[in-house]
């Protein structure tokens, strides 16, 4: 159900933004609107249908979470 | 605005914008130089109706006497004084024979004893003129006739205003005329730099409107920008001033109002010495004011009547009321259905004791009672006044009463109401209050699904609106926002006289002292 | 330009120290309790030195290049590509915290204030108002935050006067036992958590009037903000005690509720939680503003304006998979945030810096 709510939103803000986009007749901005739109639609569906999304954080962490227990070793 | 939103009303106005282009305007017309053929025409045109006149008298000038033709509208113009100088002129001329120049000319300089006076050439000029009370007199053989201005007409006269009272200040009020309201504001402004701008608005009415503003206080940007959204107007009849109103408003699709009226002349005239400009309509008391920013809907013109410090303290408590008439019902239900932790543990035993019975949640027992409450006082505002007593002892006694005794309602749901009823009433501007009413009911639904956080969701939500609103390039929450420390002085404060010494920061960017410096004003010193 | 709305000095200085009260207010005394124990006030007021050290760098960067934003200055001094690359990475960094900071509300909701809502709905309607404002622009926000000002500083004062009363100054004491390395590493946390995030200033600094005085305006805004943490958290010690302090998620929100005069002013801790919602209103929507405008910029795209429903789709997302629940923030924001937004909101900066200066002097 969730899934087809964000579908729609998606239409909706395509049929709010596209008109004055395409009026403005500059393709940078309509591809990047789109690519966008399509990454939140499809992020949208996919979080709706409970698929497992990989967590940005735990690529944060590999890099960075060394650094931090490298610190607090260092203070403390 | 973007394209989803255009689209939709597009739909809805149902794309009739200009595919009918405006009716071309009837061709210029000369009048003839013949009664005989003039006045046919002009009983044509109006097709025969019997309210305007046409009269044909004799006048005499020189040896032969001369047909002649008053036309007016009975009602509309006051013809007596015509009528008694051609008179007086007919005696004149038998006791000395005319010089050689022309009928007219004569006519116009030493005849007719009326005020104002203009040529006509034209039918369309000729029938506006009639239509709008002024009587026209034409002279056989000329193509060429006289406008007098007779318009007298019957009128309700300079009554108390009934829109905005007060206790202390002057008792005239706008009428719907024209003329006695420019004559109001003349009489409170006595400046030759207190112009006046004329235009005609409407295909059909052809209403008068008056864009009244003080030369070189007004902003002229300002005035030029009323001057072109006025121009701009297309439409077949102004009635009111509201049509005015909706049709120059920089912001249609908001609830705020962005442009005051008032039925009082000193309120247009203290808008008019800050710098303000006024649009004066015929046929209506109501006169436009703008720019107008969020914080001259909670100011009265009392206020600068009264004390200051008295002036000063109904200000904030206007505020207060504001917030009470906003945020009391949303409140209530917020923390009578989510957040029964806030209250003081024996208020909320009362408070749950007196809910026991009740079969509705809070909202749906909000919504019922405020429900009611609008119910009662628009039938209030429109029914003859006699049954208004019958209503209100309805309303107390049925609503309030025998609702909380059947347990459909608690009583403090009915104090809530009550209290955010009469505060909305507090706040001076009617149009202000209706917004806030609106806004309420929004933000008792927000109370209701997400409680504390929705009503702060829908605050944040009203401030950015209010935020990006504006008034004649004037930001609408100026001088909250963008802060302007000086004009604080006449904001939610309202200091002493003698430190208003400049007027309204943004409103008036040319001449922008009202007064001596403060340091000299000063009575104590 | 892609703004074509100006702030004034004082909404800049506003917006900074609402920025900077942001998540802080609630997070930052827990953090630094829970490395200096009762010492977490000196290492606030290290921390708030230190901070105002970086913004004073940020300053600089942003006079080498006049009337640019940070995305833009980093192609000028970087190249088209470099520049890009880095530009994109700041666009993510500023999604990213958006992203947090969205979840941060949601979490301190669905835990303390309505856990019965389902956290989606809480994202959504919060994510409604911060798309209007990014929509409505600079100029709006920032004459919001004038309007709201008052409502805060006045909702802190009530606050800390009600409070006085319960303060016991022991708790303080031992001062300096946990000896000056544990306190300098306290004050990393409240670097993390505002201070590397001001980067975020970058983007807006451009569109403000008087454009020499910024710098001062900017600093004195982070100052302010630093003031109002270290109240708190000073007072979520000598109120709470250090141990209570470090073990909740949000002791300033504790300590309002800790407030009882008499019978019936009691219980008045939607007080601190309406400051939260308001300075977090203010942060997620710079965040989210400096991000739309990042990306656009990047793209040179004639508008952010059309990326803010898509990118608000994405965040809704992003906000709820960022971390799966709140212990795994919590190790995150101690250990992970402090370096990770040491780079972006240092290192990157100062390269920036150093390579502008360079090159200047290159030039010469």
């Amino acid at each position: 159900m969730w899934a087809i709510v964000v579908m729609l939103i998606g239409a909706l803000i395509a049929a709010e933004e596209l008109p004055d986009l395409i009026r403005g007749k500059r393709r940078g901005d309509i591809w990047l609107f789109a690519a966008l739109l399509l990454a939140g639609t499809g992020l949208g569906v996919a979080q709706s249908l409970r698929v497992e999304i990989p967590n940005p954080l735990d690529a944060i962490s590999f890099v960075f979470a060394p650094v931090g227990k490298f610190l607090e070793a260092l203070f403390m | 605005m973007g394209g989803l939103f255009q689209t939709f009303r597009k739909i809805v106005a149902g794309g009739a914008s200009p595919k009918t282009p405006p009716p071309a305007k009837p061709e210029r017309q000369e009048l003839q130089a013949r009664l005989s053929d003039s006045l046919p025409v002009i009983r044509s045109r109006i097709g025969n109706s019997p309210d305007v006149i046409v009269r044909e008298i004799m006048i005499h000038q020189g040896p032969v006497p001369l047909g002649a033709a008053l036309i007016y509208t009975d009602g509309l113009a006051n013809i007596t004084d015509m009528l008694e100088s051609l008179l007086a002129s007919g005696r004149e001329a038998e006791a000395s024979p005319s010089p050689d120049e022309p009928v007219m000319q004569r006519l116009k300089q030493t005849i007719l004893t009326v005020g104002d006076i203009k040529d006509v050439s034209d039918y369309e000029t000729l029938i506006h003129a009639v239509l709008s009370g002024d009587s026209v007199l034409l002279v056989d053989g000329c193509a060429e006739g006289v406008i007098a201005s007779t318009r007298n007409w019957e009128d309700r006269g300079v009554n108390e205003p009934s829109s905005q009272q007060l206790i202390r200040g002057p008792r005239d009020g706008f009428s719907e005329t024209l003329r006695t309201n420019t004559v109001l504001l003349r009489r409170k402004i006595k400046d030759p730099n207190l112009w006046m701008e004329m235009k005609q608005i409407g295909r059909v009415t052809k209403t008068d409107v008056a864009m009244v503003y003080i030369k070189g206080i007004a902003n002229e940007k300002v005035v030029g920008e009323v001057r072109s959204r006025l121009d701009r107007i297309d439409i077949d009849a102004i009635l009111e001033s509201g049509y005015i109103e909706e049709l120059i408003q920089d912001e249609t699709y908001t609830p705020f109002p962005t442009i005051y009226n008032s039925e009082r002349p000193d309120a247009v005239a203290a808008g008019l010495l800050e710098g303000r400009v006024a649009i004066v309509v015929d046929g209506t008391p109501f006169v436009l004011l703008v720019p107008a920013l969020f914080t001259h809907f909670l100011q009265t013109s009392e206020d600068y009547y009264q004390r200051a410090d008295i002036g000063t303290l109904i200000r904030m408590l206007r505020y207060l009321a504001l917030f009470i008439s906003l945020l009391a019902p949303a409140a209530y239900i917020a923390v009578t259905t989510f957040h029964q932790e806030m209250i003081p543990t024996p208020l909320l035993i009362s408070v749950v004791a007196q809910r026991e019975g009740i079969p509705f949640p809070a909202l749906v027992e909000a919504l019922l009672m405020e429900g009611t409450f609008e119910i009662l006082r628009e039938a209030g505002i429109r029914m003859p006044r006699a049954i208004g007593q019958a209503v209100s002892i309805v309303g107390a006694l049925v609503i309030g009463q025998a609702a909380v005794e059947a347990g459909l309602v608690g009583p403090a749901m009915v104090i809530i109401v009550s209290i955010t009823a009469i505060s909305n009433f507090v706040i001076p501007s009617f149009n202000m209050g209706i917004t806030i009413r609106m806004i309420r009911f929004l933000l008792m639904v927000l109370a209701a699904t997400f409680g504390l956080f929705g009503i702060m969701v829908g605050l944040i939500a009203m401030v950015l609106h209010l935020c990006s609103l504006r008034s004649f390039g004037v930001p609408y929450m100026a001088p909250f926002a963008p802060f302007i420390l000086e004009d604080q002085k006449d904001n939610i404060f309202r200091l002493p006289h003698w430190m208003l010494v400049t007027r309204p920061r943004l409103i008036s960017q040319t001449n922008t002292t009202r007064q001596r410096s403060t340091k000299e004003n000063n009575p104590n010193t | 330009m892609i703004e074509k709305g100006k702030i004034s000095l004082v909404q800049l200085n506003i917006l900074v120290m609402l920025f900077s009260l942001g998540s802080a207010i609630l997070i930052v005394p827990s953090a630094l309790s829970s490395v200096a124990r009762q010492d977490g006030w000196i290492s606030a007021v290290i921390g708030v030195a230190l901070g105002a050290g970086i913004v004073q760098m940020l300053v600089i960067l942003d006079r080498q290049h006049p009337g640019q934003s940070l995305v833009e200055s980093c192609e000028t001094i970087l190249g088209s590509f470099a520049g890009k690359l880095v530009g994109m990475l700041y666009f993510m960094f500023f999604f990213l915290l958006a992203s947090l900071v969205l979840r941060n509300i949601g979490d301190f909701i669905t835990t303390i204030v309505m856990p019965e809502t389902p956290i989606q709905a809480i994202h959504v309607l919060f994510l409604v108002i911060i798309v209007m404002g990014v929509r409505l622009g600079l100029e709006v926000i920032g004459r919001a935050s004038e309007i709201f000002l008052p409502w805060i500083v006045v909702l802190i004062l009530v606050l800390v006067f009600f409070i006085i009363p319960q303060i016991d100054i022991d708790r303080v004491q031992p001062v300096f036992e946990m000896g000056m390395n544990k306190i300098m590493y306290g004050s990393l946390s409240i670097l993390g958590i505002p201070y590397f995030e001001l980067v975020v200033f970058l983007m807006i600094l451009p569109y403000v009037n008087k454009r020499q005085k910024a710098g001062k305006a900017f600093l004195a805004g982070s100052l302010l903000g630093g003031f109002v943490l270290i109240l708190i958290t000073c007072l979520s010690i000598t109120v709470l005690g250090w141990d209570f302090t470090a073990r909740h998620a949000f002791p300033s929100y504790t300590l309002a509720k800790k407030i009882r005069i008499g019978e019936f002013l009691q219980r008045i801790e939607v007080m601190m939680a309406v400051i939260w919602f308001l300075t977090i209103f203010f942060k997620l929507t710079l965040c989210f503003y400096a991000s739309a405008l990042a990306i656009a910029q990047v793209f040179k795209l004639s508008s952010y304006r059309p990326l803010v429903l898509p990118l608000g789709m994405i965040m809704l997302v992003m906000s709820l998979v960022v971390y799966p629940n709140i212990v795994y923030f919590r190790e995150f924001s101690s250990h992970t945030w402090t370096p990770f937004a040491f780079v972006f909101g240092f290192a990157f900066p100062f390269m920036l810096l150093l390579l502008s200066k360079a090159k200047k002097a290159v030039g010469k």
